[in-house]
């Protein structure tokens, strides 16, 4: 075999191998946000039946978050470390990987006080109903969680059904940003609609690494 | 032939870097850290007792490390590069990357 052939074939393998690692994971990533409404009902439905006090309500929606928004945070480092690697391979020889790890690390410590003042603009913009607090922190939130999932799209090469969930992840933003939309019907409707699509996503991702697509 | 060119081509005559799924493999790992044998073989197109014996060779050769480690899905077989293998292979991406430049 010609060496440009074999090394042709050896990067086709290697981002092969990499596109179905990072659609496996956004297969499971996919699944566990779309329990998110389903466990946030159960919590209020909870917190209604056994008649807890409305401060109760205001600890303990915002724990349901934590894990969700860290499996979050962990999947969108982890995905900016293989793209450092990635960049490594492309990038210039004068670019030491010291210098990509000192650049990753301000990014990630940056990113981690961003999805953090977002979060926290959310929550005490809904507890003193303040829209403009709350806007600015979802606007925040929505870019960056766009941002992380449209790098890790890109490791597991794009589809459709990520566009689907991207779309229905704004709309479910939205939820806190329009005032319309504070009403509790179109509230469940637009989180079912985001559960479903997410749902469908994680299937289709499932079913490519199943069948190769 | 250029000097990169030949070193090269004395990496690629080696057993470890003599083909393209160890190679892939080799860099697969670079980019991701570690893997399971599981996912390995999920990825790729290769029989199971091949995609074995191309471990078996880049263990051989020093260039990964393979362990089993149990987790709640039951035990797995991890492999991961060890530094020599991020070497060798930081050493191949650097080689072609002047090949491919030149």
């Amino acid at each position: 075999m010609d060496v440009r052939d074999l090394v042709r074939d050896a990067e086709e393998i290697s981002r092969k191998i990499v596109r179905k690692q990072y659609r496996l994971t956004l297969a499971k990533y996919y699944l566990l946000w779309s329990t998110l409404s389903v466990v946030i009902e159960l919590a209020y439905g909870i917190l209604s039946y056994i008649h807890a006090p409305n401060l109760a309500y205001y600890f303990v929606i915002p724990i349901i978050y934590v894990p969700y928004l860290f499996v979050n945070f962990n999947l969108f480092r982890k995905a900016g470390q293989v793209y450092k690697r990635l960049a490594l391979t492309l990038k210039s020889s004068e670019e030491k990987e010291s210098t990509l790890m000192t650049k990753s690390k301000v990014i990630q410590v940056t990113v981690a006080f961003l999805y953090s003042l977002s979060f926290l603009l959310i929550y005490f913009g809904i507890t003193f109903s303040n829209l403009y607090i709350t806007g600015i922190g979802a606007l925040m939130f929505s870019v960056l969680f766009s941002v992380g999932l449209v790098r890790v799209t890109m490791l597991a090469g794009l589809k459709y059904y990520d566009l689907m969930a991207s779309v229905s992840l704004i709309a479910l933003t939205l939820n806190f940003v329009l005032p319309k939309f504070y009403l509790r019907n179109e509230f469940y409707l637009v989180s079912f609609i985001f559960t479903i699509i997410w749902i469908f996503a994680s299937y289709k991702s499932f079913i490519e690494v199943i069948e190769g697509e | 032939m250029s000097e990169e060119l030949k070193k090269l081509m004395e990496l690629l005559s080696s057993q470890a870097f003599s083909s393209s799924a160890r190679i892939g493999i080799l860099l697969a790992l670079l980019y991701l850290g570690k893997m399971s044998f599981a996912d390995l073989l999920r990825s790729l197109d290769l029989p199971k007792s091949s995609l074995y014996a191309h471990i078996q060779v880049l263990e051989d050769a020093g260039l990964i490390s393979v362990r089993k480690v149990f987790t709640v899905d039951g035990p797995r077989t991890i492999i991961q590069l060890t530094d020599k293998g991020e070497e060798e292979v930081m050493l191949y991406i650097s080689l072609v990357k002047q090949l491919k430049f030149d």
